[in-house]
Formats: structure tokens, sequence, C-alpha cells
């Protein structure tokens, strides 16, 4: 029973491991997170990825004239799949940040839009230092927002930090958390707009900061050529309309920023 | 009622289909890596039983850090920062060639050097449980040790084993579920996904705890028809 | 490996160590404590204790422990019945949900356990505490439980280390645990050796404390039954070395 079987299955295991490698030269991968973060990415229920980052990578793809295929890996291990080569370039709404730039390349960006406050309809909360002591405040882990919240409000507010952004809004809609930071896009059509998020409400306004860093990039391991060539992709796709088509899919303004 | 079928059904708003592929990836992973975990766990147990003192140094450290580090921090270690050695190590063996280990590979990966180790000290047993007799009568009609290995001591350790396995298999099932930490798609990704999307949590958390147990109790079921065939010929002691 | 920057998170990872170890004992506790009933129940004849305890054991046993947390910490906030109800201030609280999930936890895998020990209490004293008019509770007290945990206590020991590694998944309902520590200081430092591999040096420190203190345990309670010449300096103490195969 033993032997047969076991170098069949050793045989088997080894031809699984080894075919991913054969031709893998000219597909790009992209990765991005299977966490839903609309309307940038998200899953819908046949499994299908969609989102205003989905066709932007299709159409960068198409103007580089390379394959695209997609892998799944959670947010906070993101950097370090990258870097094992588990796929080639990150296009999962993640900031041109120096923290980052010392591990990873960045193309130009492709989109910046600021962050905000979100909190409960029923309490009033002012967003500065005394407004907001001793309240409890959820972010995403390794975002800007989180970096943001730390350094300009540590020691004034309780951090609860989450491995994705739809479990702190589901710790906000449960009552764990009295506000969320993150993106001002993600949280009014991804939160705000659902049938939950009716209780709730912007607080202040939509800011930007120096230490959020500079918009979305395309993230690639250092000394890659390929940021280079998705930062000519977006440049042509911004000059040609392809990029307007898609931004007016979603958005009511152009959310490349300034 | 009807909403609940409608969300965990195959329509347009159903979900079932997610949960069903995540279902079958779980599979996938689990049976993999349990294989995976036999194959090493008979290298462990030859390591530590029949090895020289430096394998079987390396037998015991690799069972003693399983054995006392959690799971899911062997999976996060092997998925992030194994694979990089795993490839430096292959790329040492076989110059000029680079593997890829995709995200499957690198659970299977993960997850069958956690059970390798659990194995190892099964089979340890069950070998130990083998009662000396048989070796010595092997021994003494000068069978070669590979043959006495493969067709004296191997069978009727897995006697002993069986029930061992069984558990393991357990084991290895729930701690697949672990694998969804690192963003594999598999039953419990996908579910986390649909109860975020949904604002449904326990719904669906629900309904993978009973798939969950489904899988289990048929296990257990198909291992103790196992058991019953292998211990055929054997008085129950 | 960076020790510079080991040295850098030590205090961070060790804040974890103390949430760790709060948890694990709070759950051991509770868990053990339900254990007993559990246990009972499930060798009752009573068949209305019985298939409870069966069916308890059967599903918390039979699903994956990270599933079980998430059911309790995200999964009972769905409601609004459950948000505006009396326990609401404990279950908003990751840590009391995480005490809860692992003391269900231990009290299935313990009860049977200890379901097992004391099925294997020899019969002769259960026959003779009968014999003696010994009513069932008074016997399960006094002569079957004592030796039941006596025996079972290799196993208890063996346990706790499991419950020490099923910790570890609480960091994903944001306890701060030595798993939730080195985290997020993975993700926000992007290096993975350093924080795992200092936070799985730790572990193995707690293993070991915890296998010490079993053994030493298991001595105290068998002195009565060591012979003499088994206390010659030297002589090894029991192993806890049994194969830990009821992983959660």
């Amino acid at each position: 029973m033993n032997r047969p079987i076991l170098s069949a299955c050793l045989a088997v295991m080894a031809l699984a491991g080894l075919t991913g490698s054969v031709g893998a030269q000219d597909v790009v991968r992209l990765g991005t997170t299977p966490e839903s973060y609309p309307p940038f990415t998200w899953v819908d229920a046949q499994g299908k990825l969609n989102g205003f980052e989905i066709e932007l990578a299709d159409a960068l793809c198409a103007q580089m004239q390379v394959k695209c295929e997609w892998v799944l890996q959670s947010w906070d291990g993101i950097i370090p799949a990258l870097q094992e080569k588990k796929f080639d370039a990150i296009i999962a709404s993640m900031s041109i940040t120096d923290e980052r730039k010392q591990v990873v390349d960045f193309s130009d960006k492709y989109y910046n839009s600021p962050a905000i406050f979100v909190g409960p309809k029923s309490e009033t909360i002012d967003i500065s230092p005394a407004g907001l002591q001793g309240k409890t405040v959820g972010v995403q882990v390794s975002t800007i927002h989180a970096s943001y919240i730390e350094a300009k409000y540590k020691g004034i507010v309780t951090i609860k930090t989450y491995d994705t952004q739809e479990n702190a809004n589901l710790d906000l809609i449960a009552g764990r958390v009295d506000l969320l930071l993150a993106d001002s896009v993600a949280l009014t059509d991804g939160f705000l707009k659902s049938p939950e998020g009716a209780d709730f409400e912007i607080k202040g306004q939509p800011f930007t900061d120096p230490l959020m860093g500079l918009g979305a990039g395309v993230a690639v391991r250092k000394g890659d050529p390929l940021g280079a060539k998705f930062s000519a992709a977006i440049q042509a796709i911004r000059a040609n309309g392809v990029y307007k088509t898609i931004n007016d899919k979603y958005f009511t303004f152009d959310i490349y920023g300034n | 009622m009807e909403d609940l079928a409608a969300l965990l059904g195959f329509g347009e708003k159903g979900w079932g289909g997610q949960l069903l592929a995540g279902a079958l990836v779980t599979v996938e992973i689990a049976v993999a890596s349990y294989l995976v975990g036999l194959l090493l766990g008979l290298l462990g147990a030859w390591a530590k039983l029949a090895g020289a003192r430096p394998l079987r140094a390396l037998g015991n450290a690799y069972t003693t850090i399983i054995r006392g580090v959690p799971d899911i921090l062997i999976i996060l270690l092997v998925y992030y920062g194994g694979t990089g050695a795993l490839r430096a190590l292959i790329g040492l063996v076989v110059p000029g060639v680079t593997v890829e280990i995709d995200a499957f590979a690198a659970a299977v990966a993960s997850l069958g050097f956690v059970s390798g180790a659990y194995a190892t000290e099964v089979f340890r047993g069950a070998i130990l449980a083998v009662p000396p007799g048989q070796i010595e009568a092997a021994k003494s009609l000068a069978l070669p040790p590979r043959v006495m290995f493969f067709r004296v001591v191997l069978p009727q350790a897995m006697r002993f084993a069986l029930p061992a396995l069984g558990n393991l298999w357990v084991v290895v099932l729930k701690d697949s579920a672990l694998i969804s930490v690192v963003g594999i798609r598999d039953l419990l990704g996908s579910a986390a996904t649909a109860a975020a999307t949904t604002r449904m949590p326990f719904t669906f958390y629900a309904v993978v705890a009973l798939i969950f147990l489904l899988m289990t109790i048929v296990s257990v079921g198909l291992f103790q028809l196992a058991e019953r065939a292998y211990g055929r010929g054997y008085r129950r002691s | 490996m960076d020790l510079d920057f080991v040295q850098r998170i030590l205090v961070n990872l060790l804040n974890g160590v103390v949430v760790t170890i709060i948890l694990v004992a709070a759950s051991m506790v509770c868990g053990n404590a339900m254990a007993v009933p559990v246990a009972l129940a499930r060798v009752s004849p009573r068949w209305w204790l019985k298939a409870p305890a069966f069916l308890f054991i059967l599903c918390i046993r039979g699903t994956p422990l990270i599933v079980q947390m998430f059911m309790i910490y995200y999964g009972l906030a769905q409601f609004p019945a459950v948000r505006h109800s009396v326990l609401w201030p404990i279950l908003r609280e990751p840590m009391w949900c995480a005490v809860i999930s692992l003391s269900i936890s231990t009290a299935a895998y313990s009860g049977e356990v200890l379901r097992g020990a004391i099925q294997a209490v020899p019969r002769g004293e259960v026959e003779a505490a009968r014999s003696v008019g010994m009513r069932r509770g008074l016997m399960m007290r006094r002569i079957v439980l004592p030796i039941a945990l006596r025996q079972s206590l290799p196993v208890f020991a063996n346990e706790t280390v499991l419950l020490l590694k099923a910790s570890a998944i609480v960091f994903t309902i944001t306890v701060r645990d030595l798993m939730g520590e080195a985290n997020i200081i993975r993700a926000q430092t992007f290096r993975t050796y350093e924080p795992l591999i200092t936070a799985a040096l730790m572990y193995l420190v707690l293993t070991w404390i915890i296998v010490r203190a079993f053994a030493w345990l298991e001595v105290r309670l068998s002195i009565h039954r060591r012979a003499i010449s088994v206390a010659a300096p030297g002589r090894p103490a029991p192993a806890a070395a049994i194969v830990p195969l009821d992983a959660r």
C-alpha cells in the first residue's frame, strides 16, 4: 500500500508546485486585497472583482500591452508578499509614503483623495485634540490613516487597529469605536451610502496631510522597471481620455486630485 | 427565511457559489497539507528513531518548536518568510532554476510543516509500539532494512497510528481555517467577504461552522471504517 | 536578524506577553471549572444531561476556534437585541469575547479529557464505594473525581499548552496579545522575521514554564504513591510528553 501511493503523491505535489513557475514570465501579476474596499475594489456574490481600481488596472495593462492577472493577498502582508515575488505589482489603494519608499518603488500616483472622520449622528464630536480626548478611533492597520492618528493624536485617543476596513466599519456599527478615520471616498461610497451607514455622518472636514502621502500609486519591487512602465501608462490614459471614462463611471469629480 | 435562502443560494445575490468554491479550496489545502505532513512525519520519525545524533537533534528541535509555538505563527512565518528561504535552498541545489511558489503552494507548505511535526510523534509512537519480536524475527530472516521497514514494521505500525492519524486529519482540517488570515479565498475567507459586504457576520460564520462540522463528522466516520478494516484479524484487546 | 530592531520592539512584545498570560490564566480557570459539570453531564445516566453535553462537545471540537471567535465577537454584534441587552458591556470588549470563547473551547476539550479519566477510574474503587452505600453524587465528589483529576494531570498539562497556542488567534478580534503586537509591528515595519521569531521564542519560554509547573504539581500530588527508591537523586520527573493531537 505504502510505496506506490507515496511516490504518486510526491509526484503530484511536485508537479502542482512547479507548474506555477513555467511560462509565468510574460504575465504581470497584480496583487490586491480580497477584502472589499468599495468603490475602489470589491468582490461581488459571483466572486468577480469589480471597482474603479480593477477597471483602471485593465486599462493600464491594455495600454502597456501585457496580460495581467490578479493575485489576492491580505493587506497586512502585502508588501512582504510582493518582495517574496508572489506578484509583481500592488494595485490596492496603497498611498505613496516615504516610509514605504524605503522598501518598495512606486509609479506616479493614479488617484488622490482626502481622509475623513466618520461618527454617529447622535453624537457631536469636534475634530480637535480637545474634542477627541478619550474617544476610541478605529483604523485599518498599516495605513496612512493609522500612521496619521498615531502621530497626531497618540495619548489623546484610544486607537484600535483592524485587519480590514470592513471589520472596522462593523465595529463602528456595533458601537465598539466612536469614530473611523479612513479615505473619504471609501467611507462615503462604501459605508455612509449603505443602509447600515444611515445613522452615521462625516465629522469635521475632509483633509489631507503630508503624513498621509502623495496619493495612491502602483507599488513594485525596488529597482523593477515595471514602475516606470506603469507611470508612462498612467500618463497615457490621462491624456487619451480613457482615465476620464472610467473615472466618470464611479465619481462625479476627478479623483486624480492635485 | 426567504431572504436567507436567497443570500446563501446560487442566484444573483446568492453567496452559495462563493462559499462552495471556498470550501473546495479549504479541502484542497487540507488534503495537500495532510499528505505533506505525512511525508514529513515519516521522515521525522525515521530521523528520531534511526538517525545519527545530528539528525535526531534536528528531529527533536522540529517537534519541540512546533509543539511549543502557535500554529498561526508558524504559518505566517513560513508563508511570508519561508518561501524565500525555500527558493534560496532550491537555488543552491538546482542553480539557475527560479521556482515561483504561488499562494496555494506556500499555504500547503506552511500547514504541512506544522502537521509534519504532529505526524512525526504519531509515527514514532506507532513504530515503537510494534512488538519487538517482529523486528527480531525479521532480522533473523536476514531481511534488508528497507524491506523490513516497508513490509514488516510499517503495516503493523499503521494499526496503531490510524486513530491518531484520524485525529490529525481533523486537526489539519480545522487549522486550514487559519489560512484565511493570509488572504487565500478559502471557506472562511469567502465567508468573511460575504459577512462584511452584507453586514451579516453571524449568518455566514454560522454556515461556515456548520460546513466544518459536517466535514469533521464525515471524516471521523471514514476513519472509523478504515480502523475497522485495518484491525481485521486482531482481537480487540 | 537585526538585533538592534529586536531591542526596540521588545517592550511592545512584552506588553503583549502580559496580555497573553492574563488571557490564558483566565480561560484556564473558567474553562476547567466549566469542564467538570460538562464531564459529569457527559457520563450521567440521564439522557437529558448526556445528550446536550455530547452535542456541546461535538460542536465545539468539530469547528475551528477562529470561527467560534468570529461568531462571538463580530457575529453577536450583528443583532440590535444583543447590542441593547444587559450583556453588551461584556460582549463589547474584545478581551472578554476572547476569554469567553477560549473558556468554552477549554470546557469542551477538558470535559472530554475528564470524561475519559472518569471512565478510566479503576472499577474496584467504584464498586467499593457502592458497596458501602455511597450515593452517586458523594461517590463522584469524594472518590472518582479526585482520582480522575490526578490521573489526567499529564493530559491537562498538554491541554494548557494547547490553550496557550490557541490564544494566539485572538489578534484577529483586535486583542493586543503577544501575537497581536508582533503582527502590528510586522504590518507597520514590513519586517517578517524579527517580530515573528522573537514572539516564537517567547512562546517557547511560556510553554516550558507551563510544562515545568505541571510536572511539579504532578510530583506534589503523587508523593503518596511514589516508592522509596524512586525518590533517589538524579531520577527524572515523569515526562509530560504526550502527542498534542486535540489542537483547536
